[in-house]
């Protein structure tokens, strides 16, 4: 366990820490209006400022990070479990099974699913709470996500399928189920885990960007998402660096999770 | 001596040149999208409407600024006692663009073209001309007598948006009459609008006006890049600004930034009354109490939106009709305030009660609905989060819904399915006629109960009489009076609950002269022909 | 042979043609589904009439559109009130540029670094690039645009910057692989130059799983590219997806979907070609 490895745990401990509890960590309610200050700097009381009604920006934060980093990991897991079972099967199988199924994601991929996000929101009651219309959002990137891990993930297990180890294994007689659970699983993990940290800033940024189609988090929620909407203002932020901090959290974030997962240096 | 002599003298040459208006230069300015149809009478999209508006003119014009009738083909013109005729003075002389003559068979021509019944116009529905019966004589080669069936209240500003078409031009779509002609149209790029030096107006000096030689209007999709390239230079002004963009160019540059005052725009929310819409039991009866809706009305706070949304750019709203509509605007009407007490007491009128921090209604149900605006507004996006914030003081819960503007649409005129919608109004018109579409039970624009058999209501009714009475009525007193009675009524009924009229912000270059916006669109270009772009080669500063 | 592999390529390419086909059938049937798909922003208009609304209402019908489509009639933009076939013409030539520069840029500066990372073998200098990449992952598209927007840089480099990440990662891992191989490891102990070992066993190998993703890759650029046109103010394809979008515009939708399914997939059967012929040769 080296010092930077650590380090990364250290952080991503401590932000977790902070926000999952949020409820009380947080010094004001994320709907609270201050309008007396609003788009204030930091001040008293106010960490990072107040956002253009008065809101507490802190505040906001801690609950946005809580909501994207349960909602965004969450959907990118039934993402890339999709993209293991279709993508490892089409590998694993080959021949007429995996040309079908490279076929359907290559067909899947090109579909504008937009219009069915905006069918199932449309579906969803005018009067379901803030916290239900952005759990479907977030479900439905997860069902819709798992095409360009899937075709990674072919190619990968497609090799395993003819590489030595397969044939070692095969040779000594190993059942398809311990092939699979004991030597297919393990070496495709680190692909499935490359993957999965991928997609987990790409969803929540998709849901800032869905925010233009009306498929954003409903005010007053607060979410990553709409947290970074507010950089699109780039003159503001100027004026008030505080507004870089969702940002600067997130690539914190991400880059811890980059350094505590990924290989040690070979020493070749 | 002498050599004072000479400098006075070559002062004065200079100053003179100043003071005369400065020929040429080229003015930029962004489109915020294509041009759907260039054809001068189905214009109906802004962008399209703008080239309209710089490439042809009409027979009269409304000043922006003073908001009164200016001749403009139309040397003069008279309307008869009972206000069914109108008789056009045309001036002599002119020419179109490619230099075919201009007289009277080319506004009887115009005419012809409206009455077409496959053309869709803006222009040609304010004229009623489905109803039939209009007819339009050249009664000398200068002289046009117009004849409507029926009088029409303010006939004159009819005539503002009707281009006159050549009826002999051999390419009567491109000869126009007004200061610029197309040139070129580069698809996502720009249009390029050229000098007509058959332009009728002369300017000081007795030369032929508009002074500028070409203008660019470059097609600028987004606003943050028209923005962009105005502060680089590449444009020379900017029609219509967010308050936030406003406050940081008159943060650095006093002189660029300008403020026309309250325009003729509301915003507003309004409830969903229709008897056959799919509302739950709940909202229906809520929203069918006028106490209720009031209550609603007053528990929010119109100068906090004013001050945390529009920077204090705007003006709290308490009707339809801006108070910058002098004529028309009530000022007798409730300036409805901030009251959370009075709306706690028509709400407990009413049967309901506070249950905590919930407000219920006489049979215990929870008070929440929902209100939808459209994304990628972020005044309305504000607003409603400030609307929530507001209501939950009183206990009510507000769901706030944003959709694109398609799904929007769909919901307030297809399948009426929604509790309460966040909008705005873009006024081009002073004159309420304008407003039929919105006051007429029966029209399809009408927002609470949209085209309805009879009236549902018996305020409803009454509107209905008061809008035909004024619609027919010469006398403008008389219309006044009808009109401020509608806005009397649609304020104690409160079906829609007025929020703010945002003011009119541009931004003008400090190189243009001649630039006096107003509230009335085209806002600052529509005196086109009197902006200058003096050179930087000028001898004045 | 030849008459094989043209058979072959005879297959591929009506199977391309059917694909692209059946996309556009489910992209129409998508967006009849979607809210809005059925009304028209023109009746909201209060200076139009009825009978004008009526008039100006575009065709939304889609029997009618397919059956246009099925005689070679791509159909009017509703949003631009022009033929489609126009538009696609005057826009193509932008997006592919933007595209094609931003995917080089992606892979140029991923292969770049992925040969730094594998010649200077420090922790350090692995632990920036994971920080550098964990930084460039975490930017909205629409970000980057609008710095580019700012900065006056080409919108290619957002492109490049978001893709190359995902390029890199998926490179390393590839590589990282590889060298667990026994006899990689094997050819490193037996004092094998570092070099030679690189190039000869690891590298090449890695060529077929590379070219697969380069087709992935050519779909997440077409995908990058919309909020970049947009925010960027380019007059591209990706421009058009996006008001198309938002419009409900059908025949555009309809025929956006079926260039965006062309060259996704005539990509990644040219990648999948390419792979397996260099897997056969390197047989």
């Amino acid at each position: 366990m080296n010092i930077v490895r650590m380090a990364a745990g250290i952080v991503l401990a401590t932000i977790l820490l902070l926000v999952l509890p949020a409820e009380w960590t947080a010094p004001h309610a994320y709907d609270e209006q201050f309008r007396e200050v609003a788009a204030a700097p930091a001040a008293e009381g106010f960490l990072l400022g107040s956002d253009a009604l008065g809101r507490d920006r802190w505040s906001r934060l801690i609950h946005g990070t809580r909501l994207s980093l349960t909602l965004a990991p969450a959907a990118a897991l039934l993402s890339i479990a999709l993209a293991a079972l279709i993508g490892g099967a089409a590998g694993y199988f080959g021949g007429a099974v995996e040309r079908s199924i490279l076929l359907f994601i290559d067909f899947f991929l090109t579909l504008p699913w937009l219009f069915l996000l905006l069918a199932v929101r449309a579906a969803l009651p005018l009067n379901a709470s803030p916290l239900v219309s952005v759990a479907v959002t977030f479900a439905l990137l997860g069902c819709l996500g798992w095409a360009g891990p899937a075709r990674v993930v072919c190619t990968a297990a497609r090799e395993f399928r003819t590489g030595d180890l397969m044939l070692q294994t095969q040779a000594m007689g190993m059942s398809p189920r311990r092939l699979i659970f004991r030597q297919l699983l393990p070496t495709l993990a680190p692909l499935f885990l490359a993957q999965f940290w991928i997609t987990v800033p790409l969803f929540i940024l998709s849901e800032a960007n869905l925010g233009l189609l009306g498929l954003s988090v409903s005010q007053p929620l607060p979410s990553w998402g709409n947290l970074l909407a507010e950089l699109l203002d780039l003159p503001a932020v100027a004026a008030q660096p505080a507004m870089l901090a969702p940002a600067i959290l997130l690539v914190i974030t991400l880059c811890s999770v980059q350094l505590l997962t990924r290989r040690q240096v070979r020493n070749t | 001596m002498m050599r004072t002599a000479i400098h006075l003298f070559f002062a004065f040459i200079f100053t003179a040149a100043a003071l005369c208006g400065q020929f040429g230069g080229e003015l930029r300015f962004a489109l915020g999208g294509e041009p759907r149809n260039l054809h001068p009478l189905e214009a109906v999209d802004e962008p399209s409407e703008v080239v309209r508006y710089l490439t042809k003119t009409p027979l009269l014009r409304i000043n922006r600024l003073t908001q009164e009738v200016e001749p403009q083909l139309a040397s003069s013109w008279s309307v008869s006692a009972d206000g069914k005729r109108v008789d056009f003075v045309l001036r002599e002389g002119l020419r179109f663009s490619d230099g075919s003559p201009f007289d009277a068979h080319d506004v009887v021509h115009t005419f012809e073209l409206l009455k077409d019944p496959e053309l869709a116009s803006p222009v040609a529905d304010a004229f009623r001309l489905e109803q039939g019966g209009i007819e339009v004589r050249a009664v000398s080669p200068y002289k046009v007598s117009i004849l409507f069936p029926d009088a029409v209240a303010g006939v004159e500003r009819l005539f503002d948006p009707l281009p006159i078409l050549s009826s002999r031009s051999p390419a009567p779509m491109r000869a126009t009459l007004g200061p610029f002609q197309i040139e070129e149209y580069k698809p996502g790029a720009y249009v390029q609008l050229k000098r007509n030096a058959n332009y009728w107006r002369t300017g000081d000096g007795g030369r032929r006006l508009p002074y500028l030689d070409s203008v660019r209007l470059e097609i600028v999709k987004t606003p943050q890049l028209e923005l962009l390239r105005f502060t680089r230079g590449q444009l020379d002004l900017i029609q219509s600004l967010e308050p936030q963009a406003y406050e940081r160019i008159a943060a650095t540059n006093k002189q660029i930034a300008r403020d026309a005052g309250a325009s003729l725009d509301a915003e507003f929310l309004w409830f969903n009354l229709k008897p056959s819409a799919p509302l739950p039991e709940g909202p229906k009866q809520w929203f069918a109490s006028a106490d209720f809706r009031k209550a609603i009305s007053l528990a929010i706070n119109r100068d906090d939106l004013v001050r945390v949304v529009y920077r204090g750019y705007a003006r709290p709203a308490i009707g339809p009709i801006s108070p910058t509509n002098r004529f028309w605007f009530n000022a007798d009407l409730d300036v409805s305030a901030y009251n959370l007490a009075a709306a706690e007491a028509l709400l407990r009128k009413g049967g309901f009660r506070k249950a905590g921090e919930q407000l219920v209604d006489s049979i215990g149900r929870p008070v929440e609905f929902s209100i939808i605006t459209n994304a990628g507004n972020e005044a309305r996006s504000r607003m409603a989060a400030m609307i929530q914030f507001d209501l939950k003081k009183l206990g009510v819960r507000l769901n706030v819904v944003t959709l694109d503007f398609q799904s929007l649409i769909e919901r307030i005129a297809q399948t009426s399915d929604y509790e309460t919608c966040l909008l705005g109004f873009v006024n081009v018109d002073l004159d309420p006629s304008a407003q039929m579409n919105v006051w007429l039970s029966s029209a399809r624009n009408h927002p609470w109960n949209p085209a309805q058999e009879t009236p549902a209501t018996p305020w409803e009714a009454r509107i209905d009489e008061l809008m035909l009475v004024q619609a027919k009525s010469t006398d403008r007193e008389q219309r006044r009076k009808a009109f401020h009675e509608v806005q009397k009524i649609v304020q104690e009924q409160a079906p829609i609950v007025y929020l703010v009229h945002k003011n009119s912000l541009a931004a003008v270059s400090p190189r243009l002269r001649g630039v006096r916006p107003g509230v009335l669109w085209p806002n600052v270009i529509w005196n086109i022909e009197e902006i200058q772009k003096p050179s930087e080669l000028s001898w004045t500063r | 042979m030849p008459t094989q592999t043209l058979a072959a390529l005879f297959r591929r390419f009506s199977l391309l043609v059917v694909m692209t086909l059946g996309a556009s059938l489910v992209a129409a049937w998508l967006v009849g589904m979607s809210p809005g798909s059925q009304v028209d922003a023109i009746t909201m208009d209060t200076r139009l009439n009825d009978s004008s609304v009526r008039t100006l209402l575009t065709e939304r019908d889609p029997q009618a559109w397919l059956g246009r489509l099925l005689s070679g009639d791509l159909g009017e933009s509703s949003a631009y009130g022009r033929p489609v076939t126009e538009l696609l013409s005057e826009r193509v030539y932008g997006t592919a540029a933007l595209v094609a520069t931003g995917l080089a840029g992606a892979w140029g500066v991923a292969l770049a670094v992925l040969l730094a990372s594998l010649a200077i073998r420090s922790a350090k200098f692995d632990t920036a690039l994971a920080a550098l990449t964990g930084t460039a992952l975490s930017q909205p598209a629409a970000m980057l645009a609008l710095l580019c927007l700012y900065l006056d840089w080409p919108g290619a480099i957002a492109i490049a910057t978001l893709l190359f990440p995902q390029i890199y990662a998926y490179l390393r891992n590839v590589v990282d692989r590889i060298l667990d191989e026994p006899h990689v490891l094997a050819a490193f102990s037996r004092g094998v130059r570092r070099r030679s070992v690189l190039w000869r066993h690891v590298l090449l190998r890695a060529v077929p799983t590379t070219l697969s993703l380069l087709g992935v890759s050519a779909s997440l650029a077409i995908g990058a590219a919309v909020p970049v046109e947009v925010i960027c103010d380019l007059p591209g394809l990706g421009q058009l997806i996006w008001e198309a979008a938002l419009s409900r515009d059908l025949p555009l939708i309809v025929a956006l979907t079926a260039v965006v399914a062309f060259v996704t997939i005539s990509a990644n059967f040219l990648a999948d070609a390419a792979s397996a012929f260099v897997e056969t040769g390197a047989k």
